[in-house]
């Protein structure tokens, strides 16, 4: 099944808190080093506050929990905050590549490098020219699943943008992106892309909570807790 | 003996390693599983490892400690249906099962190395489906030193060997107590004062040994 869309509701999120989770097994000593190994790859959590939701919000965030079914359901989870970048907050209507053409919000191609001090940069050819990352941005990457239909991208994952970057005058750019890519989940046929770039995620159903609902329709405060489901 | 390569060394001296686990279990057919996200192929491996995105493999491969003697527990998702098949399995059990670590750079893109962490059997397999909680496959590995069928007894005091020949006394100056605590100036504890004997009675040497360290030291 293709993950259900997040509710665009008209009271939205209020704050949200979209991370890299990551596991240690640390092993800080009292000299002040702090030893230690990771565990596994880090994956993204988010957790959605919803305040002051208005009657028609409240029917919106109700019908999608509802059908989330606890765990069962996948859904597709990006930042609200910056679901374009920052120098193009109200999307990509009217730009062009820089070779030419109307710019979707997609690259042409995308790769990855990692430099010698481990850091994951993503170079990026077919934007406009002189396009800006601001720090924050995301780049998502979505791909199709073994067996899928073609063009249902159901698998995704996103990076985010650590260093301001700006395209060439050609529109090409690398990036510094956390976390890196796992070359054994993104293919690289995968598509790069900058509009409301998001990932495939599951609820957590004990830290969700949409409170209760008012007489009158209006909801409360609430909270959506959800973990990254990366599959390859 | 477990070789690490140099540059596994050099992440783990920095802290960027990233850790992780793989098990192949040889039952039919053959399960190969690893706590990654994407399907790994190893060195010598034919088929590809699974991936079972489980921190509990990279715990029994990081944390682990002690010798080759110690029974390991691997605790599997109870649902990934790559992992449901041990359950599945009629010949889970007594099957072969090889523990691997993997130690990948801290971009997490790179494997710098690989070691076979442990062998064994599987021992004994656990199906927990908790209401509220989780639903996992507790899997005992009993490691070469443990198991293997092994015909003979148990051979570590002077009972034991007696068992065995009646008239050797081969480990009859030997303790049998696997851990034995010496205290070092202090005053004596009434317990070791109970294990170690306060007067030299002369009928094994540790006990000597003991008194005379408390005699001289102790007090």
């Amino acid at each position: 099944m293709i993950p259900l869309a997040f509710p665009d509701t008209g009271c939205g999120v209020a704050r949200v808190r979209f991370d890299i989770e990551r596991v240690d097994f640390a092993s800080p000593e009292a000299s002040g080093r702090q030893g230690g190994v990771q565990a596994g790859w880090p994956l993204w959590s988010a957790v959605f506050d919803i305040e002051r939701s208005d009657a028609d919000s409240v029917d919106l965030w109700a019908a999608f929990l509802s059908r989330l079914r606890g765990r069962q359901r996948q859904f597709f989870a990006g930042d609200p905050t910056r679901a374009f970048p920052k120098s193009a907050p109200g999307g990509f209507a009217g730009m062009n590549r820089a070779g030419g053409g109307a710019f979707p919000g997609s690259a042409l191609a995308w790769s990855q490098t990692i430099d010698a001090d481990g850091n994951a940069l993503i170079g990026l050819t077919g934007l406009p020219a002189l396009f800006a990352f601001a720090p924050r941005d995301f780049i998502g990457f979505k791909w199709d699943a073994a067996g899928a239909v073609a063009g249902t991208y159901e698998r995704r994952t996103l990076g985010r943008v650590v260093l301001a970057a700006t395209a060439s005058a050609g529109g090409a750019a690398t990036v510094m992106i956390e976390p890196p890519l796992d070359p054994l989940v993104v293919p690289a046929g995968a598509i790069a892309h900058l509009d409301r770039p998001c990932c495939v995620m599951r609820q957590v159903p004990e830290k969700t909570d949409l409170g209760p609902v008012g007489t009158g329709s209006a909801g409360g405060a609430g909270t959506i807790t959800a973990i990254q489901d990366l599959r390859a | 003996m477990k070789t690490i390569s140099a540059a596994a060394k050099a992440a783990l001296a920095d802290g960027t390693a990233i850790v992780v686990g793989a098990v192949k279990i040889e039952t039919t057919p053959v399960i190969r599983i690893w706590g990654g996200n994407g399907q790994l192929s190893l060195p010598g491996e034919p088929l590809p490892f699974l991936p079972v995105p489980d921190r509990s493999l990279v715990q029994v491969a990081g944390g682990a400690l002690g010798g080759a003697a110690q029974a390991i527990t691997l605790t599997l998702s109870g649902i990934d249906p790559e992992t449901i098949a041990v359950d599945d399995s009629d010949s889970a059990a007594g099957a072969a099962t090889t523990l691997w670590r993997l130690i990948f750079s801290g971009d997490g893109t790179v494997l710098l190395g690989v070691n076979v962490w442990a062998r064994g059997r599987l021992d004994e397999l656990v199906r927990e489906d908790e209401v509220g909680g989780t639903a996992t496959i507790s899997a005992m590995l009993e490691t070469a030193a443990r198991g293997l069928g092994r015909r003979g007894s148990r051979m570590r005091s002077d009972a034991d060997q007696r068992l065995v020949k009646a008239n050797d006394g081969f480990f009859k100056n030997v303790s049998f107590a696997g851990e034995k605590t010496l205290y070092w100036g202090g005053r004596m504890p009434a317990t070791a004062r109970a294990v170690l004997g306060t007067a030299p009675s002369g009928s094994g040497s540790f006990g000597n040994f003991g008194s005379d360290l408390f005699r001289n030291y102790g007090r």
